[in-house]
């Protein structure tokens, strides 16, 4: 292993689909989970962002609204501040562009960072999964996964 | 960012439209519209276009704990607040008393709630405009610890909501009776050293807000909030004012009413005088500050500016720092007192009636009334939040301070003015955050 991994896991597992990224880590492989450090982030924050990629690379998980349910979209951290980014179900209080923006003037290196999104259906408070992401957990766990390996398997130069 | 700004022509060669069509650092969608003629503002008027949220319809037909939850989604910065005001209500219309510990946890969970919206207000909202940047992330990268110690502050106050509440936005632990469910003490333990930095930091807020340069400003209005005999009012006591009013906390309606305004979707509260008064950190300092804990007492005598706090609202920054002071050191006491509850809640038996209450969200006193009938089941509801009760003083104030930045460059005027607004930490909700500031000037100078 060459990389140093975090994955902030952002979302509530008591808040319907919110809870998919939580549930993702399960269906980990777990060579591939002990490649990483995981927090458990809620809300996603600047310092989240800074810490993680201090030194390594880092994948954000988060539902997404605007996307179809069960859907699996990855993308550059940054890119989530553009005005048709998918939306993560997870960020409030700051808007998501202010903790980009703070992250990367605190010193967060957002080059390294990958955002990993499934399209949620129903945020429900106490309703736990839809069919649509339950049935797409292992497609986003893979995603997750491969996302992690190939970013650290060795290159020929 | 101000899209659009800049001086157009209006309907005559003596009238000047000042436009900016963004504001950000405010909660909601609002919108200034300012006009002045020779000088004098003669309208000033802050429209708030926020689609109507329908709050108070979709509590109708419901018991009091969906009742709970539901209001707390009205605000994903002060949800406790809203969830507080309703759970007292309801157990003053049904005569339940909690015991003394799960009082001290709502108490806690309150000091969180303050700790972390002040925090994003003090230094991700406001102290921008004090040093003359236009956000948080220019801030950051003048000064990246600053933001990191308003950042850590902000998260400290949403780590109690977690643990307390059940998780940090909306939490879920609050109900009539008690809570669903209270921590255990090691799970508090992990929050006592966080909150020996909380209050290190709070105290460094107070210092740097105690630098900062406000605009001379002198205003004194009506100032309200709650007052309570043994501790620093947040979800008990009686409503007071400066000049005299004392009031049980569900009598709020004998000294005031809302009030339908054009152009607004946001009532305005009022005296039944017709008065404009002031909620918030500086009018409970002002009113209730004898009750403040001794480190938030000493923290404002070491800036000599107490005296400030009551005219000049450009100083609310610094009241908001002292309430930090307030929260952290409050929840620390509270932590290192704290006994688990025997059972969380005690049972409860709706009664028909008014349930009504209010308390201190961080912007100001927030108002609820619901009549219920046999069955529990609210009839009816009305909620009255800070915002829209501060409005006529932001309007006033604007008014008074407007005249102050007429011969200024354009820009710097409008600046100065949204700095006025901030002041008051409007939330006009917890959705988008934009507002559109008109300023229509005739016959002044150009």
């Amino acid at each position: 292993m060459s990389t140093a991994w975090t994955i902030l896991a952002c979302g509530d597992a008591s808040r319907g689909d919110d809870g998919a990224a939580i549930a993702a880590l399960e269906r980990l492989p777990r060579d591939v989970a002990a490649m990483a450090v995981v927090h458990r982030v809620g809300m996603l924050e600047p310092g989240d962002l800074v810490a993680a990629t201090r030194g390594g690379s880092c994948v954000v998980l988060d539902a997404v609204r605007g996307i179809e349910p069960g859907s699996v979209v990855a993308l550059p951290v940054t890119g989530l501040a553009a005005l048709d980014a998918p939306a993560p179900a997870s960020s409030h209080a700051l808007p998501l562009e202010v903790v980009i923006g703070l992250a990367e003037a605190l010193g967060a290196d957002l080059d390294s960072a990958t955002f990993i999104g499934i399209g949620g259906a129903d945020f429900g408070l106490g309703h736990g999964l839809s069919e649509a992401v339950r049935a797409a957990l292992d497609r986003y766990a893979s995603r997750i996964a491969w996302s992690i390996l190939e970013e650290d398997a060795p290159r020929c130069a | 960012m101000h899209a659009g700004d800049g001086v157009a022509a209006g309907g005559g060669a003596d009238e000047r439209v000042y436009h900016v069509e963004e504001l950000t650092r405010v909660e909601g969608e609002g919108r200034l519209h300012l006009r002045v003629r020779d000088r004098e503002v003669v309208e000033a008027r802050l429209n708030i276009f926020e689609a109507p949220r329908y709050f108070e319809r979709l509590v109708v037909g419901r018991t009091p704990d969906e009742v709970i939850d539901i209001v707390a989604r009205i605000c994903g910065i002060c949800p406790i607040a809203y969830q507080l005001t309703a759970v007292h209500a309801f157990e003053s219309a049904f005569g339940v008393t909690v015991d003394p510990p799960v009082r001290a946890l709502r108490r806690l969970l309150y000091c969180g709630e303050w700790i972390e919206s002040h925090a994003l207000h003090v230094y991700l909202l406001h102290a921008p405009d004090f040093l003359g940047l236009p956000s948080a992330v220019e801030l950051a990268k003048l000064d990246r610890g600053v933001v990191e110690q308003g950042l850590r502050l902000k998260r400290i106050g949403n780590d109690i909501l977690a643990v307390v509440g059940g998780r940090p936005i909306h939490p879920v632990s609050l109900r009539v009776g008690g809570l669903y469910r209270a921590p255990r003490r090691e799970e508090l333990a992990k929050l006592r050293a966080d909150l020996d930095e909380a209050v290190e930091l709070a105290q460094a807020t107070v210092r740097l807000v105690a630098g900062f340069e406000a605009p001379e400003f002198e205003a004194r209005r009506l100032l309200v909030s709650l007052r309570h005999p043994d501790e620093y009012p947040m979800n008990e006591g009686r409503i007071v004012s400066s000049d005299g009013l004392d009031l049980a906390p569900q009598d709020w309606p004998l000294a005031f009413r809302e009030e339908q305004v054009e152009g607004t979707s946001a009532l305005h509260a009022r005296t039944h005088a017709g008065e404009a008064y002031l909620l918030g950190p500086s009018a409970r300092l002002e009113l209730a500050g004898a009750a403040l804990h001794p480190l938030a007492a000493r923290a404002l005598d070491d800036t000599g500016q107490a005296g400030e706090l009551a005219t000049n609202v450009f100083r609310s920054v610094l009241a908001r720092a002292v309430e930090l002071v307030q929260a952290t050191a409050e929840a620390r006491d509270l932590l290192d007192a704290y006994e688990r509850p025997r059972v969380p809640s005690v049972p409860w038996r709706p009664a028909p009636g008014i349930a009504a209450w209010a308390t201190e969200a961080p912007r100001g006193l927030l108002f609820h009334r619901y009549e219920v009938d046999e069955a529990g089941i609210v009839r009816r509801a009305t909620i009255v939040p800070p915002t829209s009760q501060n409005q006529a003083a932001i309007e006033a104030d604007l008014a008074r301070f407007a005249p102050s930045v007429l011969d200024l460059p354009h820009a710097e005027a409008t600046r100065r003015l949204e700095w006025l607004i901030r002041c008051y930490d409007p939330c006009i909700s917890c959705a988008a955050h934009f507002l559109d500031l008109s300023l229509d000037r005739d016959g002044g100078p150009a």
